[in-house]
């Protein structure tokens, strides 16, 4: 393969060309209600070319390994295309030249399981959910693994041939009451090892006994409340809140942008630091070399409560005159790689949670992650449910809890960071320019945060 | 394809489908062109039932057919239990869906439209950073089955959207606007007007009380306040016994002024399709009529479930609606906006997808909201919520659809106005 890709890029008469080529292989099962919905095997195999001219670039995509000459003309002749138009300078930040043949080191490899093991374990998890209360009228499991080997090479030399595991899983529990339906679900995630899916039953039993807790609980009244974050809300609201603001595909020809998330700008407390990291393999976000051939590294976003860094492919940061970070991501051979997060994380702070309730009057303490979504200045995250917080103590379960805010402002209003760092992961993933689900996850503590605007019932 | 289902075990039944095809486009982002892609691709799905079991494989490897059937197979036995089969011959109607103006379409030509849009908004404020995209795609998608069903169509998709993004401090404006069609007959003009028109109404902003008020949705955002029914009306919520509609079909459960339809037959329309995923012919499906639920959307599995035939909304995933259709209103969205003395028009939405639409509560951040005063738009809302519960709002507090209509993401809806929703501001 290394022969044939670097053989191939010497056709391309353009500034800078690469080459990426996967070969995957995906289980996904699902069950669905009480039975076993899907069971799939899927091999997506192929490749793609990127080129760049003059600042322009192309990009062709292919199935059969026979194309890929034509894919690199085809790559080549449209950044000249494009290069033309606009006649500038094609910048990539230099990047070191990597010759690497990378297998991660696996805590157990789904390859050493069996398909009937898998399904045994799953199975077993169905009937635990569906045996715990009759109020449980149906439950979920989405179990995605995914294998592939990657081929890279570039025309500065670098080859890197990476064997990556991507595990994701979600279970819920579903308890329904004449029109009230309400659903809790946990997720696990890995990219070392099956383990990560060993072993559910006590969140289980929590998901499940939420589930049903919740079909009398109220809808959150909405207004401004002062709310906690566990650790898993926490880490999707430095995902959607501040990590999208920091990918600096962004910015980087945007001069008010920039001016905005200028680095020096306080942006928080003295106790707010936030990275992002290809570190920590037990999480989906783990890479060690990013779609460009990057090695990933560890960068910090706000560091003491000052913007420090940003998340950058050779481009934006060629272009903005910064250091690489290694987060340029790709879905799958289908898609160029734009810049994306990995494992988005806030330092662990000092306080415990009892800290942090006890002197709020009037909150809600919100639990699990939903999903979210932001436009850059404004962000908007689920919770799985909640509990109001009154006089510094944990009260009623409430669900519904929408949460939203100004990102500049929200993270100003973090006044207390907790002591409990925890992981996020699940199936699903992060999505952007119609690349989703790419795998991610954070690591966080509990955070409080002043003045947050919750949505729900008058 | 004959020769693929020979060797079958007996009893097993197998079905192939593939799509081939070809996308190309170009991109401008922050004002500037960014480049060019080309994608071919050729994918293969194998289902097969054996034994009464599902199972599928899939891949894109060429020549690959022979071992995904094999894979599937060897599945098998771990599969879904299911209690039909694949259809045998089957006749079905011929649609209109590609269209040789789609391949014709060069780079070049697709330059010059996102030039023409991003100068467009340019000339209205420097300082936006516009993106722009126009994408176009031939594909070809044939279902084989080893039960003698044999189908084939091909298609064409031209997409193309403009984005503005405008910082000012810490203040961010950011929307767009986009269209697909199957031909090249884009309303192009219509995109830039639209973008523009937002843009001037959106540039300053206004204060927003938190309270209850009326408010009007963009058609845009109509899909998240529908979704609750549509998955309500799912045949796989219905089986699985989540569905809250399930002893409501033929019961007055909204407003009579709302009729949901969904539609795959529909000529020259980009989610038109001759037959599902599964080979049954695609159907008009009344899933609400004049507020009264009809139609459970099924697939052959869901349907054979609750002892009817498919709608013929199966995705080899469950049933899913191929065109939902509000039917519109009487009045002219400006009759809607005169007719409302304080309240708010949503045009954009972030987090409106998020949680569990079987309960029926929606809420989202109001991504691009314009104040109404005195029945005229007074300027941007920021920093509001709404939140609704669709069964109860669709019920009680339905204001009115609009006259006006716009077809958006496999979807075609009027402006929503509805009473009493709930907007949270800080």
């Amino acid at each position: 393969m290394k022969d044939l890709l670097r053989n191939a890029l010497k056709l391309a008469d353009v500034d800078y060309c690469e080459i990426r080529f996967e070969e995957s292989q995906l289980l996904s099962i699902s069950y669905q209600g009480r039975t076993l919905d899907t069971i799939t095997r899927d091999t997506p195999y192929g490749g793609n070319v990127r080129a760049l001219h003059k600042g322009g670039w192309g990009f062709a995509c292919f199935n059969k390994l026979d194309d890929l000459e034509d894919a690199v003309r085809s790559a080549a002749k449209q950044a000249k295309l494009a290069g033309g138009r606009l006649g500038a300078e094609s910048k990539l930040a230099p990047a070191p030249v990597i010759e690497d043949e990378y297998v991660p080191e696996y805590t157990l490899d789904p390859r050493g399981v069996s398909l009937s093991e898998k399904i045994r374990i799953l199975d077993s998890y169905l009937d635990f959910i569906l045996g715990y209360d009759k109020a449980i009228t149906a439950a979920q499991i989405v179990y995605n693994e995914k294998i592939s080997t990657i081929y890279f090479a570039n025309s500065e030399g670098t080859y890197i041939k990476q064997e990556k595991l991507d595990i994701g899983s979600n279970m819920a529990a579903t308890a329904r009451r004449g029109m009230t339906t309400v659903s809790k679900r946990i997720g696990r995630g890995s990219s070392i090892g099956f383990d990560c899916m060993l072993d559910a039953y006590d969140d289980l039993r929590e998901a499940c006994r939420l589930a049903v807790e919740l079909l009398d609980a109220p809808t959150v009244k909405a207004g401004v409340y002062t709310v906690v974050c566990d650790p898993a809300l926490a880490g999707l609201f430095v995902h959607e809140a501040f990590g999208h603001l920091s990918e600096a595909d962004n910015a980087y020809k945007d001069p008010n942008l920039a001016k905005a998330m200028t680095l020096g700008r306080v942006v928080g407390r003295d106790i707010l630091t936030i990275y992002d990291t290809g570190e920590y393999p037990k999480n989906r976000g783990y890479l060690k070399y990013d779609d460009e051939g990057v090695p990933t590294r560890r960068t910090y976003l706000v560091k003491d409560g000052v913007l420090v860094g940003r998340l950058h492919s050779r481009e934006t940061a060629g272009i903005m005159g910064e250091e690489i970070t290694g987060s340029a991501r790709a879905l799958d051979y289908r898609f160029p790689p734009l810049v994306r997060m990995r494992n988005t994380c806030i330092a662990p702070g000092e306080a415990t949670f009892e800290d942090m309730i006890k002197d709020i009057k009037l909150g809600i303490y919100a639990v699990g992650s939903g999903g979210g979504q932001t436009n850059g200045e404004m962000f908007n995250f689920m919770a799985g449910h909640g509990y109001m917080i009154r006089d510094g103590r944990l009260a009623e379960l409430v669900k519904d809890v929408k949460l939203m805010g100004n990102v500049f402002t929200t993270l100003k209003n973090i006044d207390m960071i907790g002591n409990d760092v925890q992981a996020r992961d699940g199936a699903g993933g992060c999505g952007k320019g119609g690349q989703m689900p790419l795998p991610t996850s954070g690591l966080c503590p509990s955070i409080r945060i002043q003045n947050v605007i919750v949505g729900g019932a008058k | 394809m004959g020769r693929l289902f020979e060797n079958l075990p007996e009893g097993a039944q197998a079905e192939l489908y593939r799509r081939v095809s070809r996308s190309w486009g170009v991109r401008f982002q922050n004002s500037t062109f960014e480049g060019t892609s080309e994608s071919r691709l050729d994918t293969k799905t194998v289902r097969v039932i054996q034994s009464g079991k599902l199972s599928m494989a899939s891949g894109s490897r060429p020549g690959s057919e022979a071992d995904l059937l094999r894979t599937a197979l060897e599945l098998s036995k771990y599969g879904t239990q299911v209690d039909y089969d694949f259809p045998g011959v089957a006749e079905y109607g011929e649609i209109e869906l590609a269209s040789p103006e789609v391949p014709a379409m060069d780079f070049a030509e697709m330059i010059d439209i996102c030039e023409d849009l991003i100068s467009s908004v340019l000339k209205v404020d420097p300082d936006i950073r516009a993106s722009a995209s126009v994408g176009a795609e031939e594909l070809e998608v044939s279902l084989d089955n080893s039960n003698g069903f044999s189908g084939k169509y091909s298609k064409t998709v031209l997409r193309a959207g403009l984005g503005v993004r405008y910082v000012q401090g810490d203040d961010f404006l950011r929307f767009g606007e986009s269209r697909a069609s199957w031909t090249n007959d884009l309303d192009y003009e219509g995109i830039k007007e639209e973008v523009i028109r937002l843009f001037k109404w959106a540039k300053q902003t206004v204060d927003m009380t938190a309270g209850t008020y009326p408010v009007i949705f963009a058609p845009e955002e109509v899909g998240h306040l529908t979704r609750p029914f549509i998955a309500s009306l799912n045949g796989k919520a219905v089986t699985r016994g989540i569905s809250p509609l399930e002893e409501k079909i033929g019961q007055e459960l909204l407003d009579p002024r709302v009729t949901l339809i969904d539609d795959g037959t529909v000529p020259r329309e980009v989610s038109s399709v001759p037959f599902d995923r599964e080979g049954v012919p695609t159907q008009r499906n009344v899933l609400i009529d004049k507020g009264v639920p009809k139609t459970i959307l099924t697939d052959l599995e869901t349907a054979r479930k609750l002892g009817t035939e498919s709608t013929g909304n199966g995705s080899g995933r469950g049933p899913a609606p191929h065109r939902v259709i509000l039917l519109p209103g009487d009045q002219t969205l400006e009759q809607l906006i005169a007719g409302i003395d304080l309240g708010v028009i949503v045009f954009g939405t972030m987090g409106a997808w998020t949680g569990n639409p079987l309960g029926g509560n929606v809420s989202g951040t109001i991504s691009l909201g314009l104040k109404i005063v005195n029945g005229e738009i007074a300027g941007r809302v920021k920093n509001c919520m709404f939140s609704i519960n669709s069964f109860k709002h669709f019920k009680d507090h339905l204001i009115g659809f609009s006259r006006e209509t716009k077809s958006t993401r496999g979807a075609t809806y009027p402006y929503v106005a509805l009473d009493e929703v709930v907007i949270t501001s800080g």
